[in-house]
Order: C-alpha cells, then sequence, then structure tokens
C-alpha cells in the first residue's frame, strides 16, 4: 500500500520527521542538560549545602567560611564537604601576561569529587593553611602556557606577583565548577586565611568572618545516608550555630539539595516546559497523520469489506494496519533522528545561550531509544485510530451502499473531524503559550535598564594584591588610568565600578540605619557598588536628588553614600533621605563607618531586566576600595574600536595588567535576556509549526471531505443550491471544528497556565489580547485552509448526480 | 406557464457530444423534440442511448453541444449559470435512479432541501414538507435517516423532495431500477397520480409496463430518436 502511494508516504513521513525530528532535539538538550549524571563517581551522593533565610525562605544563599569549616566539622552525615570561590589571577612569567579565570577551593574538593590529577597529585588537607601557595593546573593551560612540561610538578609559577608551587595538572575532561567556563588553574583556601595586605591589624581574615557570605559548597553523603537525612542534620547543626552566633546567624539556616538541582534546578522547568511543547508538536503530528491514514483505510474500506468477506480475519487486517503505521513511524523516526543530529549540533554550538552542559548535547544511546521508542509509541497511537475503525466498520452496509449514498460512515468522519479539533486545541495552547512568552520578550527588552547602554565599552583589570593591595594604591592608579583613557579620542567619559551591571556578579551587604537600633541578625541588606566619581554621567544614570560623588569626597573626608529610588522608598518612605546616615558593610579597612546620603540616583536593573530593582547603595572608590574595578568608557564611535588604544594606556601604565573581558554594554543587556530570546524562539518556531501541521490537517480533512461529498454536493446543487449555499456548507463544517478546537485549546491554556507564570513577565497567563489574538489568527487560518476545497466544492457538476451509478 | 399552444419544451437540432481524451462520444443527436404542458413522457432505449444525457440538458443540469432548447418559450442557451440554478431549484424536480438522499439529513430535512435553497420562510416550509411527504406516504418517517430506511421508501422520499416545491416538470431517471416490483408499481402509481393532477412528467425507464404509463413513448437508439408511440389509454 505505502510502495503504491508515495505521495501519501512521503506526506505522512515528513510530518512525522519533523514531529519526532523536533522531540528528539529537544530530548537530547534533556539528556545533556538534566538527565546526565554529574561526571564524578557516585554522583547521587553529591549534595551542595546552602544557607536559607528563614525570615523570606530564600534558599541558595552563599556561606561564610566558619559556618563552611564548622558545618563540614560537625556534620555526621556528609563523608566530606569542600568550598569554593571564584578566583581571577593573573599569569606572569609564562609568556605575555595572562588573564585567566579560576577556582578557589578548600583543599579536599578533589577528595570530594574523587578526582584525581593526570600528573602530579592534588592538594592534601595541610595546604589549606596561611601562607601555602599551591597550584593545580589544568590540562588545557599547561598545554598553552607550559608546553605541557611532564615535570612541571614542583616547579613554580607567577600568580598575582606571587610565587605558587604546581603540585598537579587536570586530566583535559576535567571541569569544576561545571556551571562556568572552564578553569584554567584551582588554588586552594589558603589564601582567605590571611589579612589583605594594608588592612588595619585589628581586622579579621576572611576565614574567621561569619558574616561574610561567599562560599559554594559541594559534599559527598555517607554511605547509606539519605538526602533527608542529612538535610535534617544539617539544619541542626545551623540551629545550634544560630544560637552561638546570633549576630552573624541570625535568621539563618542551612540545608542540603542535590547538587545536579545546584547545577540546573533553575533550567529545569524551562526545559521541561520546552519539552511540552515540542510533545505537543509531536501530537499534533501524530493526529495529522492519523487522519491520512484514516482517509486511506475509508477509500479502502470496501476493500476491507469484501477481504473480510472472503475470510481474512479481523486481527489479520489489525496486523496489516498496524505495520504500515509503525513502518511509517519508524521512516519518519529515522529522518526525524538526521534531522535532530543536525539540531542538536546547532544547539551545542550556540554561543549565546548559556544552559549548563549544552555543549555536550549529543544523540547519544539514550536520545537513541528515545527516538524509537516514541516512533514505535506514535506508530501504534496514530495507527490504532484506522485499525479499530477497520474492526468497528460494519459490513453490511458497506457492500450494500457501495459508497454510493453519499454517506461515509458517519462515526469515520467524526472520529476524523475529532483528530482535527484534537490538532486545533493543542495548536491554540502551543500559540498562545509561545505568544505569552515572546510577549513577555518584548516587554523585557523594552525594559530600560536604567542606564544608557548604547556606545559603552567595558573591560575587567585584576590588580594584584602585592603591588596593588593598599588602597591608596589602587585609588591612585585608577585615577591616572581613567585619566589616560578620557585622553583616548573619541572618548567622551570613562569611569570604572565593582560590580558591573548585568555581571552576575554582585555584592550584597548588611547595614544599620542611624537612630533606628535592631538586633545585628534583623539588620536590612542592600546591594553594594563601589564607584568612581564619573560614574552615573558616564552610564547616564540620573541624579534623581541631593548630589553625586565628586573630588571633595576624599578618602579621609566626610564619608558619604549615594542610594537608588527603590532604597530611599524602602527605607524612607516619608522621608528626605538626604542628609541621613547609615553605615553599610563595606569597609576597605577598619571598622565600617556612618556614611551620609548625599544623593538619590535611578533604579538600575542589576542583576536582570525583568527583576525589580532592589535597594541599591554606591560608595565612592577612594573611600572603599574593596578590589578591582570594571572599568566604563563611553563613546560615540563603535565602542570595541576603542580597545587598542585601551591596550596601549594600561600597558604603558603597568605592562603586566593584561586587559580582559572587553564588551560592550549592549552585549550585557543582550546576554543578559539571551536564554530567555532563545527558549521563547525556541518556543514561537514550535507553535508556527504546530499551526501549520494543524492547518495542514483541516485542510487535509476538508479537501477529502468534500471529495468524499462530491455526490452529495451534486445533489445538491442538482436541486437548487447556489454556489454561496455550497461555500457556506464548507466552510461551516470547517469553522465548527476550527472553533470547538479554539475552544477546547483556550481551556486547556487557562490549565497550563500555572506552569507558564513563572516564565512570563509583564503579561498575565491569561492575557485576553493574547487569547483572543490567537482565537482570531487560527481562525483567520482555518478560514483560508477551509477556502480552497469550498471553493473546489461550488464546481461540482450536478450531473454526478445522475451520473453516480 | 406554457405558451400559447401549451408547449413547455421544445428542442430543435439539439445534439450532444462529450469529449475524452482523443475521442468523440455522440451521445445525442439531431433531436427534436416537442412536450405540452401536462405530458407525460417515456424515453426508453438500450444502455448508451444517450437517455440520461438528454434527461439532464431538459433538465438543465448539462448544456447541449448544439441546437437549440426552449424551456417554457425562453431560449436556454441565454440563461446564466444563476438563472439556470434558480430554475432548477423552482421548476423542476429530480428522482433519480439511486435515490440520492442525503445521509446525514433527516426525511424531513432531506425533502426540505429544495425549499432551503429557495429561501422559503420556515412556517412555509414545515407545511409544504408535510404535504409532500403526505402524498407518498411518508409522514410518519420525518426523523428517520435514508440509511433506516428500506429503499421503496427512500425513493417514496426522494419523490416528495422533486415535488415539493411545486414543480412545473418532473424529471426520473429510471426511478424503479433499483427497486423490486412491488415498490416500483407503488411509485409508479404516485407518479401517474401526479400527472393526474397536472404535472408533466419525463421518465426514463427500460421497463416496457411502466412506459405504458405514459402518454408518449420516446425510443432513442444511438442518440437520435427513432420511434414515437402515443398510449392510447394515457388520456382515458
Ligand atoms: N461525461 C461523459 N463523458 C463522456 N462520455 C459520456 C459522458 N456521459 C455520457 N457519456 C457517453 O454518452 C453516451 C450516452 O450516455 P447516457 O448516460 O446518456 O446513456 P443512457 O442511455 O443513460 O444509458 P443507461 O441506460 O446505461 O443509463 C454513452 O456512450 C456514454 O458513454
Ligand atoms: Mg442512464
Amino acid at each position: 500500500m505505502l510502495a503504491k502511494s508515495p505521495g501519501f508516504a512521503a506526506v505522512a513521513i515528513l510530518t512525522l520527521a519533523l514531529g519526532t525530528g523536533a522531540t528528539t532535539t529537544i530530548f537530547s538538550v534533556v539528556n545533556a542538560v538534566l538527565l546526565q549524571p554529574l561526571p564524578f563517581p557516585e554522583p547521587n551522593r553529591l549534595v551542595s549545602a546552602v544557607g536559607i533565610d528563614t525570615r523570606n525562605n530564600e534558599h541558595g544563599r552563599a556561606l561564610s567560611y566558619p559556618d563552611f569549616a564548622d558545618l563540614r566539622k560537625q556534620s555526621r552525615t556528609l563523608e566530606s564537604l569542600a568550598a569554593f570561590t571564584d578566583a581571577d589571577f593573573t599569569l606572569t612569567g609564562a609568556g605575555e601576561p595572562l588573564h585567566v579565570a579560576g577556582e578557589m577551593v578548600s583543599a579536599d574538593l578533589f577528595t570530594v569529587l574523587r578526582a584525581t590529577p593526570e600528573l602530579g597529585r592534588a592538594f592534601t588537607s595541610t595546604e589549606d593553611q596561611a601562607e601555602t601557595r599551591v597550584v593545580i593546573l589544568s590540562h588545557s593551560l599547561w598545554k598553552s602556557r607550559f608546553g605541557a612540561d611532564p615535570n612541571i610538578a614542583g616547579k613554580p609559577i607567577r600568580l598575582e606577583g606571587q610565587m605558587y608551587t604546581v603540585v598537579g595538572v587536570m586530566p583535559a575532561d576535567f571541569q569544576f565548577p561545571l556551571d562556568a567556563e572552564p578553569r584554567a588553574l584551582w588554588v586552594t583556601t589558603a589564601g582567605l586565611m590571611t589579612i589583605t595586605p594594608g588592612a588595619p591589624s585589628d581586622d579579621k581574615p576572611l576565614s574567621e568572618q561569619r558574616g561574610a557570605h561567599f562560599l559554594t559548597t559541594i559534599g559527598r553523603l555517607q554511605p547509606g545516608v539519605t538526602l533527608q537525612q542529612a538535610d535534617l542534620d544539617t539544619a541542626a547543626i545551623a540551629a545550634g550555630l544560630e544560637k552561638q552566633f546570633p549576630d552573624t546567624d541570625g535568621h539563618l539556616s542551612m540545608g542540603l539539595r542535590p547538587q545536579i538541582d545546584a547545577l540546573v534546578g533553575d533550567i529545569r522547568p524551562v526545559l521541561l516546559m520546552v519539552l511540552g511543547a515540542v510533545a505537543f508538536l509531536l501530537l499534533i503530528a501524530c493526529a495529522n497523520t492519523a487522519n491520512l491514514l484514516l482517509a486511506r483505510a475509508a477509500t479502502r474500506q470496501r476493500e476491507m469489506a469484501i477481504r473480510v468477506s472472503m475470510g481474512a480475519g479481523r486481527a489479520r487486517i489489525l496486523r496489516q494496519l498496524l505495520t504500515e503505521s509503525v513502518l511509517l513511524s519508524l521512516a519518519g523516526g529515522a529522518l526525524g533522528l538526521l534531522i535532530a543530529v543536525w539540531g542538536t549540533r546547532l544547539f551545542a554550538t550556540l554561543q549565546v545561550v548559556q544552559i549548563p552542559r549544552l555543549k555536550s548535547a549529543t544523540v547519544d544511546l539514550r536520545v537513541l531509544g528515545f527516538t524509537l521508542g516514541v516512533s514505535l509509541l506514535t506508530g501504534v497511537i496514530f495507527g490504532l485510530a484506522p485499525a479499530i475503525h477497520a474492526l468497528r466498520f460494519d459490513l453490511f452496509p458497506s457492500l450494500k451502499e457501495g459508497g454510493r449514498n453519499a454517506t461515509e460512515g458517519k462515526s469515520h468522519s467524526r472520529l476524523r473531524s475529532l483528530l482535527v479539533i484534537f490538532e486545533v486545541s493543542l495548536s491554540v495552547v502551543l500559540l498562545i503559550g509561545a505568544s505569552l512568552l515572546l510577549e513577555s520578550m518584548v516587554h523585557i527588552v523594552r525594559q530600560s535598564p536604567g542606564f544608557d547602554p548604547h556606545g559603552l565599552l567595558s573591560f575587567n583589570i585584576n590588580l594584584p594584591d602585592v603591588r596593588y593591595g593598599q588602597p591608596e594604591k589602587s585609588i591612585l592608579f585608577y585615577q591616572q588610568l581613567l585619566e589616560r583613557l578620557r585622553g583616548i579620542p573619541g572618548v567622551k567619559n570613562a569611569s570604572a565600578v565593582l560590580p558591573l551591571p548585568l555581571s552576575e556578579d554582585n555584592i550584597r551587604t548588611t547595614f544599620e540605619i542611624e537612630g533606628r537600633p535592631v538586633a545585628k541578625s534583623d539588620e536590612p541588606r542592600t546591594y553594594f557598588r563601589s564607584i568612581d566619581p564619573d560614574y552615573f554621567q558616564t552610564m547616564h544614570i540620573p541624579l534623581v536628588a541631593g548630589r553625586e560623588f565628586s573630588a571633595r569626597d576624599a578618602r579621609d573626608g566626610v564619608q558619604v553614600v549615594i542610594v537608588n529610588q527603590t532604597f530611599a522608598r524602602k527605607f524612607f518612605p516619608n522621608e528626605n533621605p538626604i542628609g541621613k546616615h547609615i553605615k553599610p558593610g563595606v569597609s576597605d579597612s577598619g571598622p565600617d563607618k556612618m556614611r551620609e546620603i548625599v544623593g538619590v540616583v535611578g533604579d538600575v536593573k542589576h542583576r536582570t531586566l525583568w527583576r525589580d530593582p532592589d535597594p541599591e547603595s554606591y560608595v565612592p572608590y577612594d573611600q572603599a576600595a574593596i578590589g578591582g574595578l570594571a572599568v566604563v568608557l563611553r563613546t560615540d564611535a563603535n565602542p570595541l574600536s576603542l580597545l587598542p588604544a585601551v591596550r596601549e594606556q594600561v600597558h604603558a601604565m603597568d605592562p603586566e595588567l593584561p586587559v580582559y573581558a572587553p564588551k560592550t554594554m549592549d552585549d550585557y543587556v543582550s546576554a543578559s535576556i539571551a536564554d530567555r530570546k532563545f527558549i521563547s524562539i525556541l518556543c514561537g518556531v514550535f507553535a508556527g509549526v504546530g499551526l501549520l501541521l494543524a492547518v495542514v490537517g483541516l485542510f487535509g480533512v476538508m479537501s477529502y471531505t468534500v471529495a468524499q461529498r462530491t455526490h452529495e454536493l451534486g445533489v445538491r446543487v442538482a436541486v437548487g443550491a447556489k454556489k454561496l449555499d455550497i461555500l457556506q456548507l464548507i466552510l461551516r463544517q470547517g469553522m465548527a471544528m476550527t472553533f470547538a478546537g479554539i475552544v477546547i485549546g483556550l481551556i486547556g491554556t487557562l490549565g497550563i497556565s500555572r506552569v507558564l507564570t513563572s516564565q512570563l513577565f509583564g503579561i498575565k497567563p491569561t492575557d485576553p489580547l493574547t487569547f483572543i489574538g490567537v482565537a482570531v489568527l487560527l481562525a483567520g487560518v482555518a478560514l483560508a485552509a477551509c477556502y480552497l476545497p469550498a471553493r473546489r466544492a461550488t464546481r461540482v457538476d450536478p450531473m454526478v448526480a445522475l451520473r453516480y451509478e | 406557464m406554457a405558451d400559447a399552444n401549451g408547449t413547455l419544451i421544445k428542442m430543435e437540432g439539439v445534439k450532444k457530444v462529450f469529449y475524452t481524451d482523443e475521442v468523440e462520444t455522440h451521445a445525442l443527436e439531431e433531436i427534436h423534440l416537442e412536450i405540452k404542458k401536462g405530458q407525460y413522457i417515456s424515453i426508453a432505449g438500450p444502455s448508451g442511448c444517450g437517455k440520461s444525457t438528454l434527461l439532464s440538458i431538459l433538465g438543465l443540469l448539462d448544456s447541449p453541444s448544439g441546437g437549440s432548447y426552449w424551456l417554457n418559450g425562453q431560449p436556454v442557451a441565454e440563461l446564466s449559470t444563476s438563472e439556470r440554478t434558480r430554475i432548477r431549484n423552482r421548476e423542476i424536480g429530480f428522482i433519480f435512479q439511486a435515490f440520492n438522499l442525503i445521509g446525514d439529513l433527516t426525511v424531513y430535512e432531506n425533502v426540505e432541501l429544495p425549499l432551503t435553497y429557495r429561501g422559503s420562510g420556515a412556517a412555509e416550509r414545515k407545511q409544504k414538507v408535510q404535504n409532500a411527504l403526505e402524498r407518498v406516504g411518508m409522514a410518519h418517517r420525518l426523523r428517520h435517516y435514508p440509511s433506516q430506511l428500506s429503499g421503496g421508501q427512500q425513493q417514496r422520499v426522494a419523490v416528495a423532495r422533486a415535488l415539493v416545491g411545486d414543480p412545473l416538470i418532473l424529471m426520473a431517471d429510471e426511478p424503479t431500477g433499483n427497486l423490486d416490483s412491488k415498490n416500483g408499481e407503488a411509485v409508479m402509481e404516485l407518479l401517474r397520480d401526479l400527472h393526474r393532477n397536472g404535472a408533466t412528467i419525463c421518465m426514463v425507464t427500460h421497463d416496457q409496463r411502466y412506459a405504458n404509463f405514459a402518454d408518449r413513448s420516446i425510443h432513442l437508439f444511438d442518440g437520435r430518436i427513432t420511434e414515437e408511440t402515443q398510449e392510447a389509454h394515457a388520456s382515458a
């Protein structure tokens, strides 16, 4: 049968290939991102310990070193626990100065992971002690900068101007942390044990600051211990710490979650939503193919009846039909697999999106199995309808009528209509979902970040502590650097900030408000930025009240702070914040100081465009030189064209400082929405294909109906039906199905709105305009799809009424 | 209305040629025919001689390839498609060998169809459908579907549909072809009744017994009229 009707087979196979291809592609992504175990032995025992703010139940806060150390010591349910945090380094003495992204890890990290170096050894537990400088290199850094020296272990290298001893090299496939760009090297947390050079002696090293939350953790459960048991144990330890250190650990609990959740917990609902969308697409494809098969079954009904009457068993006929449909779906699946191989490769090479492990997406055995399973299942699903029908059909009328009475079996056409209604409703759900996502995207894109990102270049410099550790030194450095940069032709303004907006770097601190004493643990929190005085001018962030920083806000002058509008609104709702005093924990040396609020500036979307701005405080760098600043330059020219001149100036000041991460602020803005955009567009494409398939399905059914009803239409024309009567008759039938589908689809969308809510921005999941728009769009497209067959129907020759014998 | 001497249908030199691929089929040649209002004509002849073709041209389902045809004094060639549709709907009733009831519609809706397309009001439609079904003795089966009726019953419904709009002429193409003799006679009886009440009828039939019911019998052979007989008893 298939060989006899290549056109039918081609359409069916293409439809199925589209469905399975899209589904398999997404599944291969889900497989790589969500389902693959972590690439370490016994990955199910790996967990992450996180802080929980018991006031707002905010999970996932970073831990302080003392809390981490206490948890590690007291836990009876964790076999081991390691902490880590990002650390940037400048590598010198091995070719050009190079900025490398590294990770500062507690020495037992490799024990937790059970990872062994390919060369040398891992850290020993004593290497966390102060003044120990050891480093493990990544395979690629070892190759690119040290010529894959087999005797590297034991040799010194220069990082941040200090000598570190290489103890090992990790294998090429080792990566940690998994959700970030590959790290070039790992050092121990020994650096946390000493006080930063230049800080007054009464300051404590980070390893003793219980209030400084910056560590991420990974631990391994004791064998036989469940996550729940360990989680309870952890919470109990946290409760003890809270009692013991109420100032720093008040309202702070701790909990465990599977390490895989820490990695992909955020992206999971999004990917599952996309998988759901693509499953809808597959269902539409199935319904379409089922309809094609039904149409064919109808034309063969008499043949079947005759076969049965001649003694063919029904089981045999059922088998034949199912074999056909499974053959079709396997062919579609094979073609779909090709699409998936291509699609998966496309996804894996996408540069813009930052979904962890996406790059490792391939069509592996599990994906192959999935495709095979989906193909068999779809084959049975869409083959079942015609097969059941074949089993149920009534022999007698089939033979008696010989198709003459112009009445196709009623149940038969009803089944086909139901399938079309089903397709239309699925496509309504898909379309509304995708529209809502895309509309959210438009809302997000229209969000102002609070500064003008066009014409802004930013880059980073990492100042080694050895030479720039004292605040005075780094302050001077930036002053001079900015002065030089402002002199570059084309540069209109230059300034610097830490952390850069939308860079995913954020600093949060607690603060005191003068005259409103609260317990230490109840202090409110604010995001914090250290800036050069020209920052607001350069970024075009509007001043709302008071004044900006200026040269008079010197290091030893009045201690000042500027807050954003959200801060002012939240903490000084009915007062003028100017002149009020707050004490944020942002000192670069000595105890925190009371600071006078001298200005209020406009809100900036520092974290993401779709999150409401948070309370924010800005302090002049001169008064809080807490680290290396990111430089921002405003220009009318193409921002990146300034880079050579920028490099030249930096080099002139210090040839050992690499300029790294040069990007336009527009890039930061688009990178911050890239994942969302990608997901929205993906869903949009699926919805478009779904609509296309549904409309093709409707068109097919209507064309088929017109063909089937030719005789009836001829009779109608013979007894006086006008062209318009016939047109209406056919359109009404098509539109009745469409409207039924639309109504069911709208109701269905209400059902899944809960899934969508969390992915939307600026629009409700029940947005009436979207619902109406999609309904109108579908009705319009359906009308067009029905119009062609209806036109053909009006050309039916009434003669068929006579000739049909 | 018929013209002065009562002529309802007039054909002069009508012919019909079908072109299929390379083959020309001359289905009708040089047909001269006059039918007066109130006449009952039977058309007979061997299979393929052109009976259905003639009937379809008479009933405006098809157009002649040559010659002239006046219906009710009006040259049919000058009619537009919509005028032809209108006339088919109002002045002509068809009865087909295969009944041609629409399976998805009830008996009532099937009979109502010509009135629906004419745009008659609901009350008028109801009245006329009821009358037509009573005349064929099927008034008790309004809600049935064609598949729930016997062949004879279906054909009686088809007759009701043909006469529900009070057409000038009834065209019947082998109305008894699919019926056993008992049912066939019942349908013939119906047609005779209608004729007695003034209907003009053109009926194709193979069956000599039924041909005898008519006033005139026309014999076709190879697309030409070969013989005409006036039945003496018809006016009796
Ligand atoms: N649409 C058509 N295309 C080509 N040839 C046709 C067409 N309709 C009819 N014919 C031919 O015209 C001739 C007359 O056909 P017609 O149907 O009028 O015969 P008939 O007398 O009604 O036969 P029967 O008694 O079998 O119904 C036949 O030779 C037939 O093959
Ligand atoms: Mg015939």
